[in-house]
C-alpha cells in the first residue's frame, strides 16, 4: 500500500479519504495527529531536496547574480551517475553519491569558466539565457542517450521503513533528512570558519568591496560554483531511489527552487532554507488535508502573498545577506 | 619610502562612449597628504577607482612604487600597499564588526592581525564596543570609522579615502577628520577626495581641482583656498 512514487502521492492513495465526501469526517481527519505528524515529516524530507538545490542557486545568485538554472540539469545528472555507477559499475550507493557530487562539481565548473565568466562582462540577460541553454542542452542530451523513461534506483536500505509514532517515512527517506542536515551544517562552517567561506560571504554582500580588500573574485566564483553543482549533484543522487526520474525532472525542480531563492530574498542563505521548509511542508501539509492537487496551488499563492507584501523576499533585506 | 610614491600619467577613464577622465596627472608623494577637489561628476570618485583597480583605465599610466597598475586586479593592488576606503562606507553588514575588520586584512598572512585589530580599537574605541554587532546596524559614524578601520587592516602604504565625513555631524567629521591626520602623521600617504572644503583645508599639504575629468588646478592647499575655480567648485561648500 505504500508505493511512494512521489511523496504526495502516498497520502492520498489512502483508501476513501481523499474523496470523502461529509463534512464532518472530514473535521475528524484533520484533527488526527497521525496524519499531521506524516505530512511534517514528508515535508522535511521535501524540504531537505529543495534546500539542497536552492542553496547552491542563492550562493551563485549572492556572489555572481546568475540565476543558474543549469544546476537543475545538475541535479538530473545527480540521480543518473547514481543510478549508473550503482547499477552497471556495482559501486556502492555512499560512493556513488560522493561520485555525482564530484562529477557535477566538474560540469559546474566548466559551465563557469566556458559559459558564465566570458559572458558575465556582457551583463544583462545573457548569462540567464545562457542558463536556460545549458539546461536544456543537458536535458536533452541526457533524454538521447538514457531515453525519456522514468527509473528508480534500489535504495540501500531496500524497502525498510521507520515508525514514527503512527507516522512512516522510509529509512532511505530519513537518510536523505539526516545527510541534508550534515551537509548543510558542513557548508555553514565552511562558509563561517573559513576564510573562503567569508570571502564568500563578503562577495555576496558587497562586491566593491570584496574587490577592494583584495578578494579574487575568480577564485571565489570558481569555489562558489563547484560547491552548489556538488550540492545538486549529491541531491538528486540522493533521491534516485526516493523519487522516480528522467531526464525532465531538473526543469521541474529548478523552477521550484528558483521560487523559493526569490521568495527567501535572492542571494539570502538563510531565506533558501526557510523557504525551503516552507514550500516543502506546505506542499505535504496542503495535500495531507485537503487535496494534492492543490499543494502547487497553495504554495505558489503563499509565494505571491509574501512578496506582495515583501518584494525583497523574507530575507532580503537592504542588502543581499549571506 | 621611496618605493611609495603614486603617479597617474595623462590617464583617461571612459563609461561606454562617455569620458569621465580626460588626461589627468597627478602625485602622491610618500608620506604627502593630496587633496583631490572638484563638484559632483567631476571625476574624482573614478579617479579613486581607477586607481584600486575597479576601473580600467583606457589610456596612461599608473604607477605606484615602479610598477604599473593599470593590468593589475584590485587585489593585486592591496597587495601592493594601497587601501580605498569608498564613498558610502561599503562595508559588509551582515557580517560583525570584528569580522569586517578581519576581512579587511584579507590578503595578509601573519601573526600580527590581531594586534592590528586592537590597533584599530585603539584610534575608535566605539568599535571594540560594538565589535559583535552587525555592520549593517552601526550608526553612520560608526560605520564610518569601521570603513576606515578595515582599510588600516591591509597595512596600506597609501590610503585612498572617498568622501569619508559625508553625512556625518559636525562633531563626527571632526574625529573622523583628526583620525586621518594622525593616519598621516604615522607615515601612511594619503588622497583624500572630499566635498567639505574645510576638512580638505585643514588636514591637506597639496591639492588638485577636477573640473570635468580633467586636472584645472594644482598647488599647495593655501593657494587653492584663494583660487575663484575652487569657490566655483563648492558653491554653497
Amino acid at each position: 500500500m505504500l508505493v511512494i512514487v512521489s511523496q504526495t502521492s502516498y497520502i492520498c492513495q489512502e483508501p476513501g479519504w481523499a474523496k470523502e465526501p461529509s463534512g464532518v469526517q472530514w473535521t475528524v481527519e484533520i484533527m488526527d495527529l497521525d496524519i499531521l505528524v506524516q505530512a511534517v515529516l514528508l515535508g522535511l524530507f521535501n524540504s531537505s531536496v529543495y534546500a539542497l538545490v536552492a542553496l547552491g542557486l542563492t550562493l551563485i545568485f549572492g556572489v555572481m547574480d546568475i540565476a543558474d538554472f543549469a544546476q537543475g540539469a545538475l541535479y538530473m545528472l545527480g540521480a543518473y551517475v547514481a543510478f549508473y555507477a550503482s547499477q552497471l559499475l556495482g559501486l556502492p550507493y555512499f560512493l556513488s553519491l560522493g561520485l555525482a557530487g564530484l562529477g557535477m562539481a566538474a560540469i559546474g565548473v566548466l559551465n563557469y569558466l566556458l559559459v558564465y565568466r566570458p559572458l558575465h562582462r556582457v551583463g544583462g540577460a545573457t548569462t540567464f539565457i545562457a542558463a536556460l541553454g545549458i539546461l536544456l542542452i543537458l536535458e536533452n542530451a541526457a533524454i538521447f542517450r538514457f531515453g525519456a523513461d522514468f527509473r528508480l534506483l534500489p535504495s540501500p536500505f531496500g524497502h525498510a521503513k521507520l515508525a514514527l509514532g503512527g507516522a512512516v517515512l522510509t529509512y532511505h527517506q530519513v537518510f536523505t533528512i539526516g545527510m541534508t542536515g550534515l551537509l548543510l551544517g558542513a557548508v555553514w562552517l565552511f562558509l563561517q570558519r573559513t576564510k573562503m567561506g567569508k570571502a564568500l560571504r563578503a562577495m555576496s554582500q558587497n562586491r566593491d568591496a570584496a574587490a577592494l580588500v583584495g578578494v579574487e573574485m575568480h577564485k571565489v566564483a570558481l569555489l562558489t560554483f563547484t560547491l552548489a553543482a556538488a550540492l545538486a549533484g549529491i541531491a538528486g543522487a540522493l533521491v534516485s531511489p526516493t523519487r522516480a526520474f528522467n531526464p525532465t525532472i531538473g526543469g521541474i525542480i529548478i523552477l521550484k527552487s528558483f521560487a523559493i531563492v526569490i521568495f527567501g530574498g535572492m542571494g539570502s542563505i538563510k531565506g533558501a532554507l526557510v523557504g525551503a521548509l516552507i514550500i516543502g511542508l506546505t506542499e505535504t501539509l496542503v495535500a495531507a488535508f485537503t487535496a494534492a492537487q492543490y499543494s502547487d496551488l497553495v504554495a505558489f499563492g503563499l509565494m505571491i502573498a509574501i512578496l506582495l507584501v515583501r518584494p525583497q523576499g523574507l530575507f532580503g533585506g537592504g542588502g543581499r545577506t549571506a | 619610502m621611496s618605493g611609495c610614491e603614486l603617479l597617474l600619467e595623462d590617464v583617461s577613464v571612459c563609461y561606454g562612449r562617455v569620458p569621465a577622465l580626460q588626461g589627468i596627472s597627478l602625485r602622491v608623494g610618500p608620506g604627502e597628504l593630496i587633496a583631490l577637489l572638484g563638484a559632483n561628476g567631476a571625476g574624482k570618485t573614478t579617479t579613486l577607482r581607477a586607481i584600486s583597480g575597479l576601473l580600467r583605465p583606457r589610456s596612461g599610466r599608473i604607477r605606484f612604487g615602479g610598477g604599473d597598475l593599470a593590468r593589475l586586479s584590485p587585489a593585486a593592488i592591496v597587495r601592493l600597499g594601497i587601501a580605498h576606503c569608498p564613498e558610502g562606507r561599503q562595508l559588509f553588514p551582515e557580517m560583525t564588526v570584528l569580522e569586517n575588520l578581519e576581512m579587511g586584512a584579507f590578503t595578509r598572512d601573519d601573526p600580527e592581525i590581531a594586534a592590528d585589530i586592537e590597533r584599530v580599537y585603539a584610534l575608535f574605541p566605539r568599535l571594540r564596543e560594538r565589535r559583535h554587532q552587525r555592520a549593517g546596524n552601526l550608526s553612520g559614524g560608526e560605520q564610518q570609522m569601521l570603513a576606515i578601520g578595515r582599510a588600516l587592516m591591509s597595512r596600506p602604504k597609501l590610503l585612498l579615502f572617498d568622501e569619508p565625513t559625508m553625512g556625518l555631524a559636525p562633531y563626527l567629521v571632526d574625529e573622523v577628520t583628526e583620525a586621518i591626520g594622525q593616519l598621516h602623521r604615522q607615515g601612511i600617504s594619503v588622497l583624500l577626495v572630499e566635498q567639505n572644503v574645510h576638512v580638505a583645508f585643514a588636514v591637506a599639504e597639496r591639492g588638485y581641482v577636477l573640473e570635468n575629468g580633467r586636472i584645472v588646478l594644482e598647488g599647495p592647499i593655501e593657494t587653492l583656498r584663494e583660487d575663484e575655480r575652487v569657490k566655483r567648485a563648492y558653491v554653497g561648500g
